[in-house]
């Protein structure tokens, strides 16, 4: 036949339009199911081909890299310069505190403004543009973002002027809040909170108008009716996209790197050290330690969330 | 207030509290958000004394870096769209027809690159950009092959949603009992009917790569933001509007993708474009 | 049924008007419903019965007119405080709550202490055939058994009075029948007042004491099924509930000559000069004849009774029901004799346009087309 042989894929000698000619392979799902399970496969080939290039090789230098010194015994030096090494804990500190801050932050923030869209026309021109901008916000670049950041706080920044002149007050007159820890924290809410609308907006469409009516029906009212229904219901959703909110946090690079140019107060700045920086010898590997933390951190993380989404809640379907 | 309207069965009115606290959080958190964008249209049209100027836009076409990087970050983007059409649309239709114990391992694939961030992935890719740069040459074109892992998780589940809403393996029966090849069916059966999820997947692509700064920066290649980032270093105007107006134009193309799928599926019962997009936005 | 060992109370609507722009959702509805009294809003889409009910919850809020419970105003009730239960039609249980949760959170609302909200969770569940799924989810229950538990659930409260927007609608034609009976079984074991709402007039007639025909806001008309059946008020009344024909006659003096008969005409009708008189099937009585100027154009066995489509003088096709034991010498193409039964009909003044089809004529074509028609009349008879 010829329609395998144009996919280019299989090998699709005995497979027939689906009318089944053999007694034997009469199965549900007929013509689609009837090839020889290994040609099926091959399918599947390319796509899995190119990640194994593209994203697992890499991965796996890293991996691998962190337990080699230079030149390249394996050893677990690297790991316990990491472990050992106050700075570099103490970025892996700043980061997780800044990303579970942030995830907080704007998973409050992020999932009153989703309930507050998801109020309003499902199709209107209103919750598109919220969605638009929430997407552009959350999704578009750190770069971007730090520009608005500093437009708007920096030393000649809205606020910051507006500040001065009105209310007489210099918000970097002890220094550049901006580049601290806290600075870090105002810009990654910013992105967090459209990114916690587009999460928790599916969940929030959700509930369904007559669970209020009914609630409403029966002598509850607002407090009752978040407290016994919507809130249980929408805690999974919450919590998960929470758990998301901190891995987008932990692992973003550009908003930092364009704001602080020297020193590295987390992770990933650190990691930038090392790819940027002359490499102390013997050293050069300890970025790729860095790394392998700052997996084993996600894949935590991920890994909570996974169980989250599969175990659901007991009421579910 | 029709597009304010609310969202109650038949019609009802909601009490005057609820509108209240709705209103107080969109203006609250919505100032929040809003205050940097009008910030930065602030900060890139002032003038001498408190007067508004276009200069700074005007300049930047005086940055001839700053219009190479442009060109080279669309053409980024096109490459990276292509590449990830390419190689998703036919694996996940492949395997959502023949292959359906595979999508679970393709689904966690394809949620992968948010568990290996790129400041991690950057760090291991110097041996395959060695090989890159061997067979294509020093262009920051082949920064493509990594965007599309990249984009990856958003395209993924835009498309995924596309396919759940059609039900691709009745119309793929039909069309091959009809006697279409597999290409044909693909081509002429299943893209089609996925036009709002691949248009959804090739804009959130988009703006991915115009936004992308970690891999581009740390491996020296002068995409747009990396650009952007040096410009804004000596003149802070310029890169603050074209800041803005990469993020204007972000959300004009967000904008416009989703309303094309929502008339048209108010009119017929077709798949929308609105749905695939919230999808694929969604981590 | 003996009314007055019901309890519940009456309800009264005055007078109530609700619009969204330019559409008339409500104009003017008024109604009394006596105490234990069950009442069905029948009508099609859009016709303000579900406005109605839910103005009647609470949940929405007329422009004008009051609503009585028990003689006292509640239009400025909040729903919370009307102690009114309510069934939706889809949606309708707490998913993250099981059957006995669901059922006891009105008495949770109302301060009842635990033990006591479980026994009234055990007996209300029990009540509607439940018992045993007291601790299930309403993932893990059917359609049908999760509107049980959403009655059970709103006669918890012990409701003035109950309403159910159109409970049956979202559920299997089976599950359907079946839970008909039980909502009236019980609605007639607990007494309260109830307010049913459906499109569906099969049901309406089945459950209900008295059925309220709605179209465009304005109530038609309100009385007993067999009344609604037989004695209908107006045009849209005789349409929308079970199978009309339409057919000229001219009238005089409180009778109507129709198809070579007389009859006597209805309350409400148009009382003299030609007339559209609107007959039932089962209302013209068809007999084999030679000389007869009617033909059969086709003809349906459905075991009990015959569908015909008889083929008048004129043209015009009606659609004819008999008794299968009358319809033994009816053949396709038989020349037959169509009369009317002895029955009152109801007639209105013509309207231009809509009745002139039936005098347009032959050709395949044309019956098709009638049949249509035809098709279309059955069709509003049924559902909406």
């Amino acid at each position: 036949m010829t329609q395998g042989a144009d996919l280019g894929l299989t090998d699709v000698g005995d497979w027939d339009l689906g009318v089944d000619q053999s007694p034997r392979r009469a199965r549900p799902g007929g013509a689609l199911k009837s090839l020889r399970p290994t040609s099926r496969h091959l399918g599947a080939v390319p796509f899995f081909g190119y990640i194994a290039i593209f994203l697992l090789w890499p991965t796996i230098i890293v991996i691998v890299g962190a337990f080699q010194n230079d030149s390249g015994q394996l050893t677990l030096a690297n790991v316990t310069t990491v472990l050992g090494g106050s700075t570099y804990l103490q970025a892996f500190w700043a980061s997780i505190r800044l990303s579970a801050e942030t995830a907080l932050a704007g998973g409050v923030l992020g999932a009153l403004l989703a309930w507050a869209v998801a109020e309003g026309d499902a199709d209107g021109v209103f919750r598109r543009q919220v969605v638009a901008m929430s997407g552009v916000l959350a999704q578009f670049g750190g770069v971007m973002l730090a520009f608005a950041f500093l437009a708007t706080f920096g030393y000649a920044g809205v606020v910051t002027l507006a500040l001065q002149r009105v209310a007489g007050v210099d918000p970097l007159a002890s220094g550049g809040w901006i580049y601290s820890f806290t600075g870090l924290a105002v810009v990654y809410t910013f992105f967090q909170i459209p990114l916690m609308v587009l999460i928790f907006l599916p969940a929030v469409d959700g509930l369904q108008v007559q669970w209020r009516e009914a609630s409403d029906n029966l002598g509850g009212g607002s407090w009752a009716y978040w407290r016994y229904v919507a809130g249980p219901i929408l805690l999974p959703s919450f919590v998960g996209g929470l758990l998301l909110l901190f891995v987008s946090a932990f692992s973003a690079y550009a908003t930092a790197a364009a704001l602080i140019s020297q020193g590295s107060p987390i992770v990933p700045l650190q990691i930038r050290t090392f790819l940027q920086s002359e490499v102390v010898l013997g050293r050069a590997n300890v970025g790729k330690a860095l790394a392998l933390g700052m997996v084993v951190v996600v894949a935590v993380v991920m890994t909570l969330y996974a169980w989250l989404q599969r175990r659901g809640a007991k009421w579910r379907a | 207030m029709a597009r304010l309207a609310k969202r109650t069965s038949g019609g009802s009115r909601r009490p005057r509290s609820r509108t209240l606290v709705r209103w107080i959080v969109l203006v609250g958190v919505g100032a929040y958000l809003l205050v940097p964008l009008l910030s930065m249209l602030d900060f890139s049209t002032r003038g001498a004394g408190s007067s508004r100027t276009l200069e700074a836009w005007k300049a930047i076409g005086s940055f001839p870096e700053l219009l190479s990087a442009i060109a080279v970050s669309l053409e980024l983007a096109v490459l990276t769209v292509v590449g990830m059409l390419c190689l998703l649309v036919p694996t996940m239709v492949w395997v959502h027809l023949r292959l359906p114990g595979v999508r679970r391992t393709m689904e966690f694939v394809c949620l992968l690159p948010l568990t290996i961030p790129a400041i991690v992935l950057v760090v291991g890719l110097s041996p395959v950009f060695a090989w890159l740069t061997y067979f294509f040459g020093d262009t920051p074109l082949v920064l493509a092959f990594v965007f599309v892992v990249l984009v990856l998780p958003y395209a993924y589940r835009s498309i995924d949603a596309g396919l759940r809403a059609v039900d691709i393996g009745t119309l793929s029966e039909a069309a091959l009992g009809l006697g279409a090849s597999w290409w044909g069916v693909l081509f002429r059966i299943v893209i089609p009917s996925i036009r709002g999820a691949l248009l959804s997947a090739a804009v959130l692509s988009i703006a991915l790569v115009m936004g992308e700064y970690t891999i581009a920066s740390l491996l020296n290649y002068n995409t747009l933001q990396v650009v952007l980032y040096q410009v804004g270093l000596r003149n802070a105007a310029v890169s603050v509007a074209v800041s803005l107006a990469a993020l204007m134009f972000g959300f004009v193309l967000l904008f416009v993708v989703s309303s094309a799928g929502s008339r048209r599926r108010r009119a017929a019962r077709e798949e929308s474009t609105l749905a695939p997009l919230e999808a694929g936005l969604q981590l | 049924m003996d009314r007055s060992t019901r309890s519940g109370v009456a309800l009264q609507l005055v007078d109530l008007c609700r619009s969204w722009g330019a559409t008339h959702a409500l104009d003017g509805l008024s109604l009394d419903i006596a105490a234990g009294e069950l009442v069905a809003f029948l009508g099609p889409s859009g016709c303000g019965k579900t406005t109605a009910l839910r103005i009647i919850a609470g949940l929405d809020e007329a422009d004008s007119g009051e609503v009585l419970v028990d003689g006292e105003d509640i239009s400025r009730v909040r729903a919370s405080r009307r102690g009114m239960g309510m069934v939706h039609q889809a949606y309708s249980l707490f998913p993250n709550m099981t059957a006995r949760d669901n059922v006891a959170f009105g008495l949770l609302m109302r301060k009842v202490g635990k033990v006591e909200r479980r026994r009234r969770a055990k007996d209300l569940l029990d009540l509607v055939g439940l018992g045993p799924y007291a601790s299930r989810y309403p993932s893990q229950m059917s359609g049908g058994q999760q509107q049980r538990v959403a009655l059970a659930r709103a006669l918890a409260i012990e409701p003035r009075v109950l309403l159910l927007d159109e409970p049956l609608s979202a559920l299997d034609a089976k599950v359907r029948g079946e839970l008909r009976d039980e909502i009236r079984r019980i609605q007639l074991e607990v007494g309260t007042t109830t307010v049913f709402v459906t499109h569906d007039q099969e049901e309406a007639f089945a459950l209900a004491d008295r059925v309220a025909v709605m179209h465009l806001g304005r109530l038609e008309q309100v009385a007993p099924p067999t009344e609604i059946y037989q004695s209908p008020r107006t045009a849209f009344v005789a349409e929308f509930v079970g199978l009309t024909n339409r057919l000229s006659g001219v009238a005089k003096a409180g009778m109507v000559d129709v198809l070579d008969s007389q009859v006597p005409l209805l309350d409400g009708s148009a009382q003299s000069g030609d007339v559209t008189v609107l007959v039932r099937p089962e209302s013209i009585q068809v007999t084999p004849s030679p000389d007869g100027t009617a033909t059969v154009a086709a003809l349906s066995f459905r075991g009990a009774i015959c569908l015909l489509r008889i083929r008048l003088a004129a043209g015009n096709v009606v659609l004819v029901q008999v008794p299968s034991a009358e319809s033994a010498e009816l053949a396709l193409g038989a020349s037959v004799r169509a009369t009317m039964r002895p029955v009152h009909v109801l007639a209105v003044t013509p309207v231009p346009g809509r009745d002139e089809r039936s005098g347009a004529d032959e050709g395949s074509a044309d019956s098709q087309e009638e049949a249509e028609r035809q098709d279309s009349l059955s069709a509003t008879g049924r559902s909406s």
